[in-house]
């Protein structure tokens, strides 16, 4: 008789009762991306804007004339001009943040402007902080001094056209002609990010499920009455382990979904040249894509759901169990790494490693370059690896050592 | 019926796990492996209460579990109305119904999804299944919780849920390990009360106590298992009349003495 439906009914029952497996199946998946996105991408405009539009101190200090490039920062409206301040002081001013940047003139400097010479004019700042623009405004000013003097050190020497001027100041110019298409280009940063999220939350929603079903079982001093009735180990096995994969699968989904809303939301609210581009792209991702990557969370599932199961089968308890997840959490996350390293391509060989054959294949898909042959081995090497997986659970489900190990 | 005959086990030790525990002077302790059963026989035939003692440690939940299929015996047999319970042991299961002090119910099911749910997997289905559960849970006057949460419920009530789930699929032996330690008052109550009335319907009963008030008042025979082997099989007054003793109490200590002096003195 299959008692199978009847098992992962009762289990369904119960994890879905369960408001911590609640969380990290549903909640955590749907919500951490949007807020994750909505948190980074707020934040980092927010500072972005601030740090552009606020009015920089500057000191203009050196021992010549300093009236040229003092000038150059008398608009109020972006630059406060601090005088008289002490050379040797500017540093520590610096780092008590009471300045934002010194510009230090060189003695010699109008004699060698005057002699066209090339001349240094440092920019002292910290530098420390990601989002600094400090540098990029305050030598804007001597950027577009520099380039003026350029046109009229060119005019002198009788170069008067502007794009003979070009043509002197750079003769040769190596153009970019990349054949990869913009899905291509950004496909390959995408799908290298995506597998993180699906893989992780495959793993996570699978997580407390496994520990509840195998452990749990044992903790509860329920595993022997469950062992006392005339079910085969093997539909025992199943039913736990169909239940503990499908929490992976819909904690994947729901990451999948929640994160594509989120980036094409906040690429739709983004500013700038490349967003068109973006756009584009995010668009010729259709519904085939994502069914595609969408099968690749079955496979995922299946070899975390026998791993997971595994381990909390032979755990005492459930806080053993959990304490056996912790390390597999990071070695998960070794193939996805191992798939962003330079060089390293879905294959026939590389088909064959769970885990990273997922992540280079969710790439691929997503760059519009799959070779289904290769999707399909994916399918056929980890239903081995499944089926291994749940041959050994079985095992340990029928070991005395391993029920009775408490 | 049910019959035990040279029942053995040996676990094997891993590591220095549980050095600390073991008495350096138990027998059974060969170093990487330890005998828990050295020969335990016995047999109970139906409508007949047979009441497992011992020392702690002595074997007795080893003995259960063995006999409820949830352990294999490294030597020795059982045999079940006439059959060797191994070669058919899911045939086995259905007739037997476990159930120990200590056994947990699944707390975020209701009592009736936590009976329906074993009722199911004893093969019940459908009409037969809902009216058997309805008779149970009238007979234990369990209406008013059968819809609540296991882990809503008092302890006596979980003891109903428990005894109702054991009893699902009607089975013809009962196997209860310590099924009283750890109670209240009322849910001894209700034990002792459904233990009496199995008795009457002729079910084969065999479990293990450290309870002497209840072997006398329950058990039509007693064995002791001592350090793995069962050292006596009898009726209570037969194991008085035999250490000279007027108590269940003192005969029970004088005959575990004498046992261990022998096997020391051998």
């Amino acid at each position: 008789m299959n008692m199978i439906p009847t098992i992962v009914m009762k289990e369904l029952t119960e994890i879905t009762r369960d408001r911590k497996t609640l969380f990290f199946m549903l909640a955590l998946p749907t919500f951490v991306m949007p807020l994750l996105f909505y948190g980074v991408f707020t934040i980092a405009k927010k500072m972005a804007v601030k740090e552009r539009d606020r009015i920089l101190r500057v000191a203009v200090i050196g021992e010549g004339d300093l009236n040229q490039i003092r000038g150059l920062y008398a608009d109020e409206n972006r630059f406060e001009l601090l005088d008289d301040v002490n050379q040797n002081a500017v540093k520590t001013m610096i780092r008590n943040e009471e300045l934002d940047a010194a510009v230090v003139v060189p003695a010699n400097y109008l004699k060698q402007m005057a002699d066209g010479f090339q001349v240094e004019i440092p920019i002292q700042f910290t530098g420390a902080s990601q989002i600094d623009m400090v540098f990029d405004r305050v030598s804007e000013p001597l950027y577009l001094l520099s380039e003026e003097l350029s046109k009229q050190r060119l005019s002198d020497l009788g170069v008067t056209f502007s794009l003979k001027q070009q043509a002197v100041l750079q003769p040769l110019v190596a153009k970019k002609d990349s054949l990869a298409s913009s899905r291509e280009r950004y496909g390959e940063q995408l799908g290298a990010f995506l597998p993180y999220i699906f893989i992780i939350f495959t793993f996570v929603g699978a997580i407390y499920p496994a520990s509840d079903l195998g452990a749990g079982e044992k903790e509860r001093i329920t595993l022997e009455t469950l062992l006392l009735s005339p079910v085969n180990r093997v539909q025992l096995v199943l039913g736990k382990y169909l239940v503990v994969a499908l929490a992976g699968v819909v904690s994947a989904v729901l990451s999948i979904i929640s994160t594509s809303a989120s980036m094409v939301y906040f690429v739709k609210t983004m500013e700038g040249g490349k967003v068109q581009e973006l756009a584009g792209f995010l668009g010729s991702i259709d519904t085939m894509d994502f069914v595609q990557i969408g099968l690749l969370i079955l496979p995922l599932a299946a070899i975390f759901a026998a791993v997971l199961l595994a381990i909390s089968i032979y755990a005492k308890s459930y806080k053993e169990s959990q304490t056996y997840l912790m390390p597999v959490q990071y070695i998960v996350l070794v193939p996805v790494i191992l798939s962003t390293l330079p060089g390293m391509k879905l294959s026939y060989q590389t088909a064959l490693i769970p885990l990273l054959n997922v992540s280079l294949a969710s790439k691929e898909i997503i760059k519009g370059t799959i070779d289904p042959l290769q999707y399909v081995l994916i399918f056929v090497s980890t239903l081995v690896i499944a089926v291994l997986g749940i041959i050994f659970c079985t095992k340990w489900f029928q070991r005395e050592d391993v029920l009775f190990r408490n | 019926m049910i019959e035990a005959r040279g029942l053995e086990k040996v676990f094997k030790i891993k590591g220095k796990r549980g050095s600390k525990e073991r008495d350096s002077s138990d027998p059974r302790d060969e170093g990487k492996i330890f005998r828990a059963l050295r020969g335990v026989s016995f047999r109970c035939d139906k409508g007949m209460v047979l009441g497992l003692v011992g020392p702690n440690g002595a074997g007795k939940t080893t003995t259960l579990r063995i006999l409820s299929t949830a352990l294999t015996p490294t030597k020795g047999s059982i045999i079940i109305d006439g059959e060797d319970y191994s070669l058919f042991p899911n045939e086995i299961r259905r007739r037997i119904g476990f159930l120990s002090g200590t056994t947990g119910l699944y707390p975020r099911l209701t009592a009736r999804e936590m009976v329906q749910y074993f009722g199911r997997l004893h093969g019940m289905e459908g009409k037969a299944l809902n009216h058997r559960m309805d008779e149970l849970f009238e007979r234990f006057g369990m209406q008013e919780f059968v819809n609540e949460r296991n882990d809503k419920l008092s302890t006596g009530m979980k003891q109903k849920v428990n005894i109702v789930r054991t009893l699902i699929h009607d089975p013809s032996i009962f196997i209860f390990d310590e099924p009283t330690t750890g109670l209240d008052i009322m849910s001894v109550t209700v034990f002792l009360d459904f233990l009496t009335e199995s008795k009457h319907q002729n079910k084969t009963i065999i479990f293990s106590t450290h309870s002497l008030h209840e072997v006398e008042t329950l058990c039509d025979q007693i064995v002791i298992i001592n350090r793995g082997i069962s050292s006596f099989a009898g009726t209570s007054a037969a194991l008085k009349q035999e250490m000279g003793e007027k108590t269940l109490e003192r005969a029970f200590a004088k005959q575990i003495e004498q046992r261990e002096s022998m096997e020391g003195a051998a």
